[in-house]
């Protein structure tokens, strides 16, 4: 069960057919994942960084698109590009996380909240009651296979992103979907 | 509320979430405008780690001897490029760590513009003939993993200020490349990614 998007097949087919640009068509695919990609970060990260990681992502891709290797025949459910997206995010934000550890650890006297500066584009949104408790109840791995399912992002990618088998995929979305069941039943209660 | 409740919630929930987040609308034209050359750390930690990860796959899949020992190219074997690409993490390694001392360079690499360096190439993979696939592969990861480290811990204006590099198209010294060190560490996930093209085709690995 996942959430439906638009296809990118045909912002692939037109690009490979040399009938829109590469700087358009990575406009178009933009404006088709640029929330999906937000939103993969903003759960897990405070606004600023959401805001700057999502810059990062896009970055690495913009790079990419310049030479993207289209394959001979493209599958009916497939999403090249979806799925860089969110091994592109997975990888930006564990480097975010080495590069916050290293600065926690030799600046720890200036340790504390930033406040998010004004004029940021993202403000701190309301996760509602399941995503709540999925946040606090799921691993990381749970919680990024849990969203990436939601996005429709295919079991391949997300095992190949987080180094997993593809049951492993699945057994880790049915436990996340479990542990948020408890964490609703149950509330405070250990996971 | 049994799972299927829980799913279907998680569902609208996700897409409640999804469509309530804010997006800078003008984001793809401004990196477009910029050529994407923003370069960060988590940029270049992300980059690096994902050729990683490609690399670990391929060793993976060569599990089988012959396999390794396939032309590659027209000269190399599979066993061939990955010693190729082991030699130049650990040069890619050691001109970061040498610019990051501040120490010159006492030796240059001729890189013949469209040919590339071939003697010094050919002179490295010599050297690596006796190494196992495995080592060559174990040369590779950790010579890139301490790219990694690097590209978290420079001072920023080590990483990003243009350095002077051995690399010179006509051997001559004067002629050194200048680069900044970021460009370097994702310079080397391009040159990475060329040869995983060929090594994945070969042993029929997805993109």
């Amino acid at each position: 069960m996942t959430v439906p998007l638009a296809s990118e097949h045909p912002i692939l087919r037109a690009r490979l057919a040399g009938e829109v640009s590469a700087d358009a068509s990575f406009e178009q695919l933009y404006d088709l994942y640029r929330r999906p990609v937000h939103a993969w970060l903003s759960l897990r990260l405070a606004a600023t960084d959401a805001d700057d990681l999502a810059q990062d992502v896009w970055t690495i891709f913009y790079r990419r698109w310049q030479t993207w290797s289209f394959p001979a025949e493209l599958a009916p459910e497939a999403k090249p590009v979806l799925s860089f997206l969110y091994r592109t995010c997975h990888l930006t934000l564990a480097g975010f996380r080495r590069l916050q550890e290293r600065d926690r650890a030799g600046d720890l006297e200036q340790a504390g909240h930033v406040p998010a500066p004004a004029g940021s584009w993202h403000r701190d949104l309301e996760v509602r009651q399941c995503l709540t408790a999925a946040k606090d109840a799921c691993s990381s791995d749970e919680l990024g296979i849990l969203i990436g399912k939601l996005t429709g992002v295919s079991a391949r990618a997300i095992a190949r992103t987080l180094g997993v088998t593809e049951s492993a995929v699945d057994h880790g979305y049915r436990r996340a979907i479990a542990k948020v069941r408890e964490a609703l039943l149950t509330p405070g209660a250990p996971q | 509320m049994n799972q299927l409740d829980v799913e279907r919630t998680l569902i609208d929930e996700w897409q409640a979430f999804v469509s309530a987040v804010r997006t800078d609308p003008d984001l793809a034209a401004s990196t477009a405008q910029a050529r994407g050359s923003r370069i960060t750390r988590p940029i270049i930690w992300a980059e690096l780690e994902d050729v990683r990860l490609a690399f670990a796959e391929v060793h993976a899949a060569l599990d089988d001897e012959s396999k390794s020992i396939a032309l590659a190219t027209t000269a190399w074997s599979v066993k061939d490029v990955v010693s190729h690409l082991a030699s130049w993490a650990t040069e890619f390694r050691r001109q970061i760590e040498t610019v990051a001392a501040r120490e010159p360079f006492d030796y240059l690499i001729t890189f013949t513009p469209k040919v590339g360096p071939t003697e010094w190439n050919a002179r490295e993979v010599g050297r690596r003939r006796s190494q196992s696939l495995d080592e060559a592969f174990r040369e590779l990861d950790t010579a890139t993993a301490r790219v990694q480290e690097l590209a978290l811990s420079l001072p920023e204006d080590v990483l990003f200020t243009a350095a002077e590099l051995p690399q010179t198209p006509d051997g001559r010294p004067e002629s050194r490349w200048r680069t900044r060190l970021a460009d370097l560490m994702l310079m080397k996930c391009w040159h990475d990614r060329y040869h995983l093209g060929r090594l994945r085709d070969l042993l029929s690995l997805p993109e």
